[in-house]
């Protein structure tokens, strides 16, 4: 008997997390909610969603919520009720990477597409610079489950890919 | 067979130690475009393909196309990993060279006066083409490896005197150089041997190869029955007044032009000789080591 679940993100639409329940076992579970927190304590709802959770209704396996906006690190914490007392509760760290993932390979597809970026050392510097950083935040979290570490790489990497013409151009 | 992604991908992997252990030994990066940090590009455009690879959501042409790049990317080092791989990801099919699809013999003999077909260059010879007539083994197609008295014969010369030769694998035309006076021709009692290198047995095609000879003085090139030239390149070593024909001293080719010494420039030229018969090319003006690359067609 184990409470556990997965989360994950898709190119097709990255602005979706998706997070699967992979328990095994759960007895008198009456409900579901999750909690996505962020690096500053504060949690990330979907517009117009008035409480710190999410309510994620016990007969679906998966739940697709619409919130990432950018990449992050979050804290997920799943409940699962019984009534009015908590049964079970897993607390995971979650990267979700594809905003700078999908950056890298659009920088690519110009780099395929124009290869005279092949010497343009700015480009190069800040694509290996970039990389790194997201490779730092994996590394953040599965080696030293640091949100703090993690978080700084991913904005470090939002500044990056949020002015192309300064640092890829 | 095209190559898939996780292909790619893989050798990508393998490619970055390789190029990394290769640029710090600073080994077969001279001169190239490739840079100090080429196994960090490696590993970045690698992890992107990658990642891109594993999504549910795909764009089969980006795919293809940023794999591709990365294929590129991995260059020599690709074709390493490949081998290392044990070339699951894409295979050659062998490819007889022509007539039984056995493998010739190999050619083994002491100069004498006269050739024969398992004998086929005489005392002061140093042209013949391997091509299965007149009883000679049919070397079209394959790469050869040539030994002079036992010592392994390069294709490059040193300018020090010593003997090299040529190897045209389309015309199966072999023929020895050297100093003045002999130019490398065959000497009596010498031994001669010459192997087929089946490891590099390919398909007999009309390529780009040229067919290249060097020249220190007049000289002559054979062009072989069947084909005709479509273009001379040439890199002299001294700024000559060199003409072209194909009679002794002519000029029907190309009129005296003075090279530019060192480069190819505009030294050459492009033109259409042949009729299909095999052919006596004369040049005219060569004072010094002059490379000359003779790019052959079959008619």
């Amino acid at each position: 008997m184990a409470a556990s679940f997965s989360a994950s993100q898709d190119a097709g639409n990255i602005r979706v997390a998706t997070f699967t329940d992979t328990s095994t076992g759960l007895v008198n579970v009456t409900g579901r909610l999750i909690y996505l927190r962020k690096f500053d304590g504060t949690y990330l709802v979907p517009d117009g969603t008035l409480t710190d959770y999410v309510f994620w209704p016990i007969g679906d396996t998966s739940i697709d919520i619409d919130v990432l906006d950018k990449d992050y690190c979050l804290d997920v914490t799943v409940l699962w009720y019984s009534g009015s007392s908590i049964g079970y509760e897993v607390t995971n760290l979650v990267l979700f990477t594809a905003y700078s993932e999908l950056f890298l390979r659009q920088l690519t597809q110009a780099l395929a597409a124009n290869r005279t970026l092949l010497t343009n050392k700015n480009y190069w510097d800040n694509k290996i610079k970039l990389r790194t950083l997201v490779d730092d935040a994996a590394q953040a979290v599965e080696l030293i489950n640091d949100q703090t570490i993690a978080t700084f790489c991913l904005d470090e990497a939002k500044k990056l890919t949020d002015n192309i013409q300064v640092f890829f151009g | 067979m095209a190559y898939t992604s996780d292909d790619i991908i893989l050798w990508g992997k393998i490619s970055q130690p390789l190029a990394a252990r290769d640029i710090a030994k600073d080994r077969g990066t001279k001169g190239s475009a490739v840079q100090k940090d080429h196994d960090v590009k490696l590993y970045v455009e690698r992890k992107t393909v990658e990642w891109y690879n594993n999504e549910v959501t795909q764009d089969a042409d980006i795919l293809y196309s940023i794999s591709n790049f990365l294929f590129a990317l991995e260059g020599i080092w690709g074709l390493k990993a490949q081998f290392i791989d044990g070339g699951s990801g894409g295979q050659v099919a062998p490819v007889s060279p022509s007539g039984s699809g056995n493998i010739p013999n190999v050619l083994d003999w002491e100069i004498e006066a006269t050739s024969s077909g398992t004998s086929p260059l005489a005392e002061g010879e140093r042209t013949v083409t391997l091509d299965g007539t007149g009883g000679k083994p049919d070397y079209r197609g394959y790469n050869i490896n040539f030994f002079r008295n036992g010592v392994t014969q390069n294709t490059t010369p040193r300018g020090d005197g010593s003997t090299y030769y040529s190897w045209n694998r389309t015309t199966a035309q072999f023929t020895l150089f050297g100093e003045a006076p002999t130019n490398g021709a065959a000497q009596l009692e010498e031994l001669f041997r010459i192997t087929p290198d089946i490891v590099g047995v390919g398909t007999l095609l009309p390529n780009n190869d040229p067919d290249t000879i060097f020249l220190s003085a007049d000289g002559t090139y054979s062009l072989a029955e069947g084909y005709y030239i479509w273009k001379i390149r040439i890199k002299p070593t001294a700024a000559d007044t060199v003409k072209i024909g194909t009679t002794l001293a002519g000029d029907d080719i190309m009129f005296d032009k003075l090279m530019v010494a060192n480069v190819y420039g505009n030294n050459g030229v492009t033109i259409d000789v042949g009729e299909g018969a095999s052919q006596t090319i004369y040049f005219t003006g060569f004072t010094a080591t002059a490379q000359i690359d003779i790019y052959i067609l079959p008619i």
